[in-house]
């Protein structure tokens, strides 16, 4: 187990070598000069001149490039172009309201998708299947903007239950919550629901109620165990994409996150920052589906014996 | 099972601590975030103002952008002050006076105190103005001040800016909020963190800015002019239009900065919400490259100038909410020449000028736009337009960046805007119509007239108001004959109040004081 660990550890390295040379190559090839961008249009050629030697903007590629990497080694993601503050001290600022978020939305998540795939599964094309097939795909293709937009409209400005918008207590996390989560809920619901279905054709869920067992507990003990290894897969993916729907929820609920942090710095090139965050954010998805991976072994002791 | 269970949720919350924890050492500025905590404090008056972008920082010589501004617009003073009709006024500055044509000296207010309690001298005012030319601040407004040569101190309250060249509207620029005074030693303590610990002489001063949430000030008890009628003002960073119309209806906001016109018609009977308009120093142009074929003919310009309907931008991209340019500049700008009544659509008449230029079937080009959503508003309009008389044009967009340094170098037609920010023709004009400009420096279209440059010199160096107005109204007309560009539209700055504000001031360029608000 430990060394399987070591391993995945070891094998962040070159992950995030990559990750940081294409970010670096994407943002150089991105047309616009980010002194530019920063001074405006009323700026003279002198001034920008001076802004780019600032930044360093005129040293050859490959210098800036280990500049950058060096950097991130000694936890130090340079300063932002924009407003010269440190990158690490802005990630770590913008962070913790995207995990909120994303913690929020993936309980959200969970609490519709399993309930909603178990039932569907025991009761296969009843009405109550049909209707979570129907809603599933109604969740999964909602926009994101759009139902935060109405969610606000019914709930914020109609009800008056909720905050509109903004940073703070539980209630500021209820809307977000619900739009992040919709679409993880319906990818969740589909999974429970197929995954299932196959472990209760198995042989041993038949012999499990030949031997009278009650059916609640065939259906958690032997089979939603059973099922829970492709749904837990799904639910580590679905991190990824809750963190990239984040974006568009912060925006909408003017949450301080990572997701609206990082479209300000693309939109204003600041290189430093952008790469920063996205080694970051790449680091946070590699973590996450490790500890995913050592789940698999708690959840099905086949899986921790093989390791072992 | 049970055991296991418990493994997985402690794996799990551990997890989770652990990604929180990480934002522990999360700075001085995200500490505490709560959203309009300010407006708890029961009874307090505080005004919760929404607006599309965070601030960059809050350290005027750093920046030039309106997000900025707002907040530092309360924080900071600068030496004179602008009317809402574009009158200088004083400010730090009790008066001024030229001492000889390259001289103008200040005599400062005594006893305006900084919000860390220290006093503001003549020291202060040369500090702020050295740094802002110091090449080492690469200061995004040092534009401002760029011909000035140096900055004396004559006594604790007299200041002389000395310039290189005579430069007259350096009154209209010493208005602007990138000039704005700075104290020293506040500066020197905080070093690089300045932008997000300011300290100004303005009637509020600054609590706190949790990033990408907010900015909050409060009320400065000492300022100069009295205290202010709010005891807080919070700035709520709101970036999609609809959420922040939104908590203007719930009352979770009170003023939306800059809302885009096709928000505004829903409150045409809001007995809550009221929307201010006024005619703003924002102008669109489509701008022609004159060195390219075909725009080197100057009836192929004008032609474009009575091919497009600018009434049709007005509903069309603007939901009615815009004027049409008339010229090259916007009205209540100090030298705008009203005798200029703009081309008028007439597509036969452009017919007929394209013929006269040798392009009786019309020609093909392209029109190149920013990503901004207006801009492609405007260009499918404006597409449709020309085509009607001939003009096939390719529409094409390109990121903001990149757009700002291909103009420079120069393309057959774009969509632009300029703010005069000063409220001064020279800021208007001069780095746009001057033939030494061109490129980078703002003459994108490298335009080149010996008389115009004259006259911008002359508009700059000549002291005398008059003499100023007159040189500026003639370089407006050569440059509207000349249809140096398409003069397409000007802006409305738009705020939405909720209408238990009282005693806003909407300003033309778009620098909102809150001073004199006051809410029920």
């Amino acid at each position: 187990m430990l060394k399987l660990i070591l391993k995945r550890i070891v094998m962040l390295v070159p992950v995030l070598i990559g990750v940081s040379v294409i970010v670096f190559v994407l943002m150089q090839l991105t047309p616009g000069d980010p002194a530019q961008i920063m001074l405006g249009p009323q700026a003279s050629e002198q001034d920008v001149a001076n802004m780019r030697e600032q930044l360093g903007l005129n040293d050859p590629l490959y210098i800036q490039y280990f500049r950058f990497l060096a950097g991130i080694l000694t936890f130090d993601m340079g300063t932002s172009i924009k407003d010269g503050q440190s990158v690490f001290a802005s990630i770590m600022n913008h962070f913790p309201p995207t995990v909120e978020l994303t913690i929020a939305a993936m309980f959200v998540a969970l609490l519709i998708g399993i309930p909603a795939g178990i039932v569907s599964s025991t009761r296969q094309y009843s009405f109550f299947d049909n209707t979570a097939t129907l809603a599933s795909l109604v969740g999964f293709s909602i926009p994101n903007f759009w139902l935060g937009i109405m969610l606000i409209l019914v709930f914020a400005v109609q009800l008056g239950w909720l905050p509109v918008s903004g940073y703070g207590g539980g209630e500021y996390l209820v809307l977000p919550a619900i739009t992040l989560g919709t679409q993880t809920a319906a990818v969740v619901t589909r999974m429970t629901r197929s995954s299932m279905l196959e472990v209760m054709r198995q042989d041993y869920i038949r012999s499990a109620r030949a031997k009278g067992l009650a059916e609640r507990t065939v259906i958690f003990r032997h089979a939603f165990r059973n099922a829970l290894i492709p749904v837990v897969t799904v639910v580590g993916l679905q991190v990824g994409t809750l963190l990239e729907g984040a974006i568009l929820t912060e925006s909408i609920f003017s949450w301080p996150g990572i997701g609206r942090f990082m479209i300000d710095a693309i939109r204003a090139k600041d290189f430093p920052t952008v790469q920063g965050s996205v080694i970051f954010v790449t680091f946070v998805i590699v973590v996450v589906n490790l500890l995913v991976d050592i789940m698999y072994a708690y959840i099905d002791p086949r899986i921790k014996s093989q390791l072992k | 099972m049970k055991k296991r269970l418990f493994s997985l949720t402690s794996l799990a919350l551990a997890a989770a601590l652990m990604l929180t924890a990480c934002g522990g050492g999360a700075g001085t500025a995200g500490t505490g975030q709560q959203a309009g905590d300010s407006a708890a404090k029961g009874g307090a008056k505080t005004l919760t103002v929404a607006q599309a972008a965070d601030a960059v920082t809050l350290d005027p010589q750093k920046t030039n952008d309106t997000a900025s501004a707002n907040p530092m617009q309360q924080i900071y003073n600068t030496l004179i002050d602008l009317t809402p009709d574009m009158q200088l006024k004083p400010a730090l500055a009790e008066e001024w006076k030229q001492v000889d044509d390259y001289t103008w000296e200040f005599k400062l207010r005594k006893g305006v105190k900084f919000h860390n309690g220290e006093e503001l001298k003549a020291s202060d005012v040369k500090f702020t103005y050295d740094r802002l030319l110091d090449p080492k601040t690469s200061a995004t407004p040092a534009f401002l001040l760029a011909s000035v040569k140096e900055v004396k101190v004559v006594d604790d309250y007299t200041v002389q800016l000395v310039t290189k060249e005579k430069f007259a509207p350096i009154l209209y620029n010493l208005t602007h909020i990138g000039t704005a005074i700075l104290n020293e030693k506040a500066v020197k303590e905080t070093g690089d963190n300045y932008g997000v610990n300011p300290v100004g002489t303005g009637p509020f001063k600054f609590v706190k800015w949790d990033k990408s949430s907010q900015i909050v000030l409060e009320q400065n008890k000492d300022y100069f002019e009295g205290p202010a009628k709010l005891d807080a003002i919070t700035f709520r960073i709101i970036p999609e239009a609809a959420t922040s119309v939104a908590e203007l209806r719930t009352g979770g906001v009170d003023v939306v900065l800059d809302l885009p016109p096709q928000q505004v018609k829903q409150f045409d009977n809001s007995d809550k919400v009221t929307v201010d308009k006024a005619p703003s120093f924002a102008l669109k142009y489509l701008g022609f490259d004159q060195r390219q074929k075909p725009f080197d003919n100057v009836k192929v310009r004008q032609a474009v100038n009575y091919a497009i309907d600018k009434e049709a931008l007005v509903k069309g991209a603007y939901q009615g909410i815009a004027n049409v340019s008339t010229g090259p500049l916007a009205p209540g700008i100090n030298g705008f020449n009203e005798n200029l009544k703009g081309y008028e659509y007439n597509p036969e008449k452009a017919k007929e000028l394209l013929k006269e230029a040798g392009y009786p079937n019309g020609f093909k080009t392209t029109l190149y736009l920013s990503d901004k959503e207006i801009d492609s508003k405007l260009g499918t309009i404006i597409q449709s337009q020309l085509k009607e008389v001939g003009i096939n044009v390719n529409l094409q967009v390109i990121e903001w960046g990149a757009f700002l340094a291909e103009t420079a170098k120069g393309l057959p037609m774009y969509l632009l805007s300029w703010t005069t920010v000063t409220g001064d023709a020279d800021n208007g004009m001069y780095a746009l119509f001057h033939s030494k400009n061109q490129g980078q420096a703002g003459n994108r279209t490298f335009y080149a007239n010996e008389e115009v440059d004259k006259l911008l010199d002359t508009g700059r160096t000549e002291s005398d108001p008059a003499t100023r107005v007159q040189a500026y109204q003639k370089a407006q007309e050569i440059i509207y004959n000349d249809a140096v560009w398409a003069f397409l539209t000007t802006g409305q700055s738009i705020v939405a109040r909720n209408k238990r504000v009282h005693g806003f001031v909407n300003m033309p360029t778009q620098n909102y004081k809150f001073y004199p608000v006051s809410v029920e």
